[in-house]
């Protein structure tokens, strides 16, 4: 048998099943916000364990409260939040939760029917969108403003003899069928529809061209048109740092953060996180810098609000302990919980409304979403709303009430009593992690 | 160039362990095709190749931090991806159900008869390290020095697995060979 005749029978034996086109956009919007664990080696150690100990907080709460506990067998569940603030609007509130489980929390009552809750532990949070009555698997923004089709991009690398190639897609969602509006190479990923049509970003990895991270848009009524959009030559990313990566669309702007060159750190190599704050405006290209993070903090971008005006997450960068000598015991001991982080609402070049002045322990930030009533903000077991200059907490999330977090895949587990984990500041909280996903309507 | 695109994908891997999805999804977005297709050469069922590439994804995002500078993220990232495939035939109760599942003939009753779910099947039946040199190099178009990469064994481990499978397989090869 030869190695062609072997290839073919193998091709035909397993078959071609296509990936479905959302898939990546599934994949790449269900990381956790998050990602302190991907830091190198001893510092991710430290990150995971980290991580132990709050689980086992967690799952101290669950093992206390079991009978509190009320689901479904088909994977539904319905409860009541514990609402701290009466509010006197109604509506209702999506959100996700760690395991694929989504929910839909009834605002003033608390209220909250679940669904897709799995069996199975280890679940990453897979973000989606709720609109029209139905679970979509992208983000908000995603959405036409008409709320009645998404975009999305796919990538095509691999083939044989070609390079990568990129498209964008529109999906009816009543009809349930995808357009292609446009295709080229590199790779791209979706930000969003503004004026002007679909945003999305450009990467050019082709031969001969340099690499670089544009801007480009496409109007699904006109897809001939489709530009890049910006000043010329285009912000890339090919310059080394400082770099920038653009990630939010709003009121005639795209934002991105800014990174400064890494500056090193006293127990070696280096550090670089997002400093700034950069508006490029979508009509003439201007790109300018509206927010600069004091010395020893990094910025980012985590929503925006109803009048599309960027949220901002201030936070200190953690100071880390010295490394272990190569195979020597990390020194949990001297682990130092970092300060809850500084929420802004950046509403002009260095004019910020703060919503959150980081002295709350409870207040550490998983998600924002600003709409009509205000801007929604979820932390490890609470629901906050900030509304007409004031900011309260809506509800807690009772680590009952949802499937808590459990440690990365391949975490390390801490060997008892090899390390002494130092113990969590008062108040430091711990519960489900939510995020809001859309409007509450 | 080469150079500034290796500093390129250091400042997206840097980024995206700053936690910036954009960046993760310039390195990792066009991993995600072919990860998909490892994965249902590896699990043939749809709904497991996705939550495989969901979960190695989740893993691959968590440990950033250990790739190391200047190495190829794709080998780096379907090892990943294979070795989830792994973890998921671990559990075995799934397995058997989905093999022996009712629906998948009631689904194809054809192809049941055809020598290509004999194949199929075979494939399925392989030692796990050979299956896996086995679909990416016959399935995946792989060169062998990529998948000594991703299997993380020399060039010669590789083609020992593969001709070991082919042999496992001559059975379920050979009859086409005869009739065509």
């Amino acid at each position: 048998v030869d190695d062609e005749s072997i290839r073919r029978r193998v091709k035909r034996a397993l078959g071609a099943d296509e990936v479905d086109p959302a898939l990546r956009s599934r994949v790449i919007t269900s990381m956790p916000y998050d990602n302190e664990e991907a830091r190198p080696r001893w510092q991710w150690a430290m990150g995971g364990l980290a991580a132990v100990l709050a689980v086992a907080l967690v799952a101290g709460l669950i093992v206390m409260r079991p009978h509190q506990q009320s689901s479904h067998p088909a994977g539904q569940a319905t409860v009541t939040l514990p609402i701290t603030t009466q509010l006197d609007f109604k509506c209702s509130l999506p959100v996700t939760a760690y395991n694929n489980s989504r929910a839909i929390i009834s605002i003033p009552d608390g209220a909250t029917t679940i669904e897709g809750l799995q069996p199975a532990p280890n679940k990453s949070l897979n973000m989606s969108t709720y609109a029209g009555g139905k679970w979509l698997p992208v983000t908000f923004r995603w959405l036409s403003p008409d709320g009645k089709s998404y975009a999305y991009t796919t990538n095509t690398t691999g083939v044989p003899g070609q390079g990568s190639s990129t498209a964008v897609f529109v999906h009816d969602i009543a009809g349930g069928k995808d357009r292609q509006v446009w295709t080229g190479d590199g790779n791209s990923s979706m930000t969003g529809w503004a004026q002007g049509g679909i945003y999305f970003t450009k990467q050019n990895y082709g031969a001969g061209s340099s690499y670089g991270s544009e801007v480009w848009v496409v109007d699904p009524g006109n897809p001939a048109a489709a530009h890049r959009v910006g000043p010329n030559p285009p912000v890339t990313n090919n310059v080394g740092p400082p770099s920038m990566y653009f990630s939010q669309i709003s009121g005639g702007a795209i934002w991105g953060m800014g990174y400064s060159p890494p500056v090193p750190m006293p127990q070696g190599g280096s550090y670089s996180g997002p400093d700034r704050i950069t508006r490029m405006d979508l009509k003439d290209g201007t790109v300018t810098t509206w927010y600069t993070a004091p010395e020893g903090r990094q910025v980012a971008v985590m929503g925006l609000d109803g009048q599309g005006h960027p949220i901002l997450n201030v936070s200190t960068i953690p100071a880390k302990p010295a490394a272990p000598a190569p195979g020597a015991t990390p020194d949990m001991s001297t682990y130092v919980y970092p300060p809850p982080p500084r929420v802004l609402l950046l509403t002009g070049p260095d004019q910020v409304v703060e919503i959150a002045d980081g002295s709350n322990q409870a207040l550490r930030p998983t998600s924002v979403f600003g709409d009509a009533h205000g801007i929604w903000i979820t932390a490890p077991g609470s629901l906050w709303l900030y509304s007409k200059g004031a900011l309260k907490k809506v509800a807690d999330v009772p680590a009952d009430h949802f499937q808590a977090p459990t440690p990365p895949p391949g975490a390390p587990t801490a060997p008892s009593g090899a390390y002494k984990i130092p113990s969590p500041p008062p108040g430091y909280p711990t519960g489900p992690y939510l995020q809001v996903v859309a409007p509450c309507t | 160039m080469e150079v500034l695109r290796v500093d390129a994908r250091q400042n997206l891997v840097r980024e995206a362990r700053g936690g910036d999805r954009n960046a993760f999804d310039a390195l990792l977005g066009p991993l995600v095709a072919p990860a998909f297709r490892l994965a249902m050469g590896m699990l043939h069922d749809r709904e497991a190749a996705e939550d495989a590439v969901q979960e190695a994804a989740f893993r691959a995002w968590r440990k950033l931090g250990n790739l190391r500078e200047g190495s190829d993220l794709r080998p780096w990232f379907l090892a990943i991806v294979a070795n989830q495939c792994r973890s998921t035939r671990r559990a075995r109760w799934w397995g058997v159900v989905k093999l022996a599942s009712p629906e998948e003939s009631r689904r194809s009753p054809d192809l049941r008869l055809s020598a290509d779910l004999d194949l199929r099947r075979a494939i399925r039946s392989l030692n796990p390290d050979r299956r896996l040199a086995l679909v990416l190099h016959y399935y995946m178009d792989l060169p062998l020095e990529e998948v000594a990469a991703i299997t993380n064994t020399p060039v010669g481990t590789v083609k020992s697995r593969i001709h070991r499978a082919v042999q496992d397989l001559r059975p379920q090869l050979a009859p086409e060979e005869v009739n065509s």
